[in-house]
């Protein structure tokens, strides 16, 4: 539509610049023109009649007709010539030629050129040498000059009326011009909604339109081709990706296992020595109870059998004998039996003393194996339920839980969240809290290492770097050293004792930081001058009002 | 109307020279014509010489063709100029703004018929028989033909 509405207006244009412009300068020129061919005639009158008069003038004074007719004669044959006419001095017409004229003023004495409307007329008189003769006349008509310029606008009117008929027929014609145009339209609209099958009908009549539509059919036939492929392409790479998603899972699965296996064997290490501790008391107490508590029994178990026979038999009475008699050593056997549950009952007394002390310390052991596997099992727990939290929040949360710690080492922590406190990230509250506490221990540890109870500082400070979180662990301890930094986050790497750590901390809390889609990295250090641990993390979204409010 | 002055000369002619018949004589007069009415009947050669390069008021003075032997024999009598020379003189004349020679009628013929009719007309035509209407004036007291008479025809060779 837009196209045959540009078409027509492209026609009125040319209507108005081919038939209406020469109309208009035809018009222009007709008001121009006419009077200069008025002025132009008249001249050729006024001309014309001097030079009869010039010439009259010895026809006249000498009288011979056939002269006067002569000179006549010869003005005849003008195209323009409407009338002449010869007059002697009496005003008498002694000769004339043509159609007559009506409304000449005729004069003896001078020249003059008058309009007659269709036609001009000049009269002279005839003089010789100073004697009026008579006076000549003669009018010349304005028909072919008129028809000329009537000729030029009938021709302007003729292309005006052209142009138009033309645009017209070419209006008519543009449906069929355009009608495959739109069809192409059509087509390519279809193309782009997908319909990669269609194909545009073209008649070989029109030209250039149906190259066009051909090499559009040629496109689209090799668009469909393309997207087959495509397609197929797709079809391969998502059955990759799924087999890659299946491999990575194991993967995982393995390094889980691997993670569980190696925490296993820390753990199962740690959980050693005080089970080793527990094993050796454990194992004491056996031999205690074999080696020692045995005899004691035994003896113990003798008198009081003797006592319970002597009782059976004779009563109290045979029991008194029996304890009367002399014993091997020539004392009453009483004496001795009071002596041996004497010596039984101080050994049951040591003996009562030395297990509860035995098991206060397998209390404590167990105390200890519990805590090694509490602890592990809380590193290794994830809730993997992120939410938007503010990372100022998240950095004080994480303070407290060290907050006790860092005081009894006399170390001082300083938080700045700056410029951005409002900033959020998108995280695991808990496992956020884990990984900073994480570096927050191993923070206070290398400055323990380094000034023991003297004390240190641990600045956290937080700002927004591009589209990230940017958390900084700052210590002034014991720093790392060179050799250590590439071991740094392997899963079994660490420089303490395992009373401190197992060495899974770093490792657990990088696996952390990049299951939020960021990044722990060691950013600075130098042995003996502290560490810079960086934690990065996308910015969750805008910042909320709030946030904003809540900073000033 | 070329054609018919070119036979009105050869008609002159012809008369001219059947006028000056089969012997050698001298060359005819040159008459000075008026109307019959006309006053004037004597002028001197300085009068004729005045009228026909300076004009009168009262005389209308009518010239012939150049080159006719009565154009040639009055410009010399008058003038004392060939005809070559004459044209120069009136050439030089006009560009003076002086008045230029008289009108040119194309036969002695019709200069008799004009000075007939038009009042105070003046020409001049060879020795020949004239119309009652007109008259040939006496120039120092001599008539025409008269030997005397200093206005004559010249033929050019």
């Amino acid at each position: 539509v837009t196209l045959r509405r540009r078409l027509l207006t492209y026609s009125l244009i040319q209507v108005f610049a081919l038939g209406l412009l020469p109309l208009a300068a035809g018009l222009f020129v007709r008001s121009r023109v006419l009077p200069i061919l008025d002025e132009h005639l008249g001249r050729k009158t006024e001309a014309a009649v001097l030079s009869l008069a010039g010439r009259l003038d010895v026809a006249l004074a000498s009288g011979e007709p056939e002269l006067v007719r002569s000179a006549l004669t010869e003005l005849a044959g003008d195209p323009d010539l409407l009338h002449a006419e010869v007059r002697d001095r009496g005003g008498q017409v002694i000769a004339t030629i043509g159609s007559g004229m009506g409304g000449l003023t005729v004069s003896q004495h001078t020249t003059s050129v008058q309009d007659l409307g269709d036609a001009l007329a000049a009269t002279a008189p005839i003089m010789m040498e100073g004697y009026p003769l008579g006076s000549a006349a003669a009018a010349f008509s304005k028909a072919r000059q008129r028809s000329l310029v009537t000729w030029m606008m009938v021709l302007a009117a003729a292309v005006a009326l052209a142009t138009l008929i033309a645009v017209v027929i070419a209006f008519r014609f543009s449906r069929a011009f355009v009608a495959p145009i739109h069809r192409m339209i059509q087509f390519s609209q279809r193309l782009k909604e997908g319909g990669l099958s269609e194909r545009v009908a073209a008649s070989a009549g029109e030209g250039e339109l149906a190259m066009l539509a051909a090499d559009l059919n040629a496109m689209a036939e090799a668009l469909e081709t393309r997207d087959a492929a495509l397609a197929q392409r797709s079809r391969e790479l998502e059955e990759s990706l799924a087999k890659l998603r299946a491999a990575q899972e194991e993967l995982l699965r393995s390094t889980r296992l691997a993670s569980v296996g190696e925490m296993a064997g820390r753990t199962a290490h740690e959980v050693l020595n005080p089970m080793t501790g527990i094993n050796g008391r454990l194992t004491k107490m056996v031999h205690y109870e074999i080696d020692a508590m045995e005899p004691n029994l035994d003896t113990l178990r003798e008198i009081v059998g003797a006592w319970r026979g002597a009782y059976r038999e004779d009563g109290i009475e045979g029991l008194g004998r029996s304890l009367a008699q002399p014993g091997a050593d020539g004392r009453p056997l009483v004496g001795e039996d009071l002596d041996n549950l004497e010596g039984i009952a101080a050994y049951l007394a040591d003996s009562h003393r030395e297990r509860t002390t035995d098991l206060q310390f397998l209390l404590k052991e167990s105390d200890r194996v519990v805590h090694i596997v509490d602890g592990m099992r809380s590193l290794t727990r994830s809730t993997g339920t992120p939410v938007r939290a503010r990372v100022d929040e998240l950095l004080r949360e994480s303070l407290e839980t060290v907050a006790d710690s860092a005081a009894q080492r006399r170390v001082a922590l300083e938080l700045r969240v700056d410029p951005d406190p409002g900033a959020e990230v998108q995280v695991d509250r808990y496992e956020f809290v884990q990984v900073v506490t994480n570096l927050l221990r191993n923070a206070l540890l290398a400055i323990e290492e380094k000034s023991g109870r003297a004390g240190g500082r641990v600045t956290i400070a937080s700002g927004v770097e591009d589209d990230r979180v940017a958390v900084r662990v700052r210590d002034n301890g014991c720093g790392i050293r060179d050799e250590h930094i590439p071991l740094l986050f392997d899963a079994s790497f660490t420089t303490r004792s395992s009373r401190d750590g197992t060495g899974l901390g770093l490792s657990i809390a990088r696996r952390l930081a990049r299951g939020f889609g960021g990044e722990l990295r060691l950013e600075q250090t130098a042995a003996g001058q502290g560490a810079t641990f960086l934690l990065e993390l996308p910015v969750a979204g805008t910042r909320p009002m709030e946030g904003i409010a809540h900073a000033q | 109307m070329r054609s018919l002055l070119a036979s009105l000369c050869l008609l002159a002619a012809s008369a001219a020279a059947h006028a000056d018949g089969p012997a050698p004589a001298p060359p005819s007069s040159i008459m000075i014509v008026v109307a019959a009415n006309s006053p004037v009947d004597n002028l001197t050669v300085e009068d004729v010489r005045r009228i026909f390069t300076s004009g009168s008021l009262e005389l209308r003075p009518l010239n012939l063709p150049p080159g006719t032997p009565e154009r040639v024999g009055l410009d010399l009598a008058l003038l004392r100029r060939g005809p070559d020379e004459v044209a120069r003189y009136w050439i030089e004349r006009k560009i003076r703004g002086q008045s230029g020679p008289p009108r040119v009628i194309p036969s002695g013929r019709l200069v008799v018929k004009i000075v007939a009719r038009v009042p105070g007309a003046i020409g001049y035509v060879a020795e020949g028989p004239l119309p009652p209407d007109v008259k040939a004036v006496r120039v120092g007291g001599l008539p025409p033909g008269h030997p005397r008479y200093p206005f004559r025809v010249q033929r050019t060779p």
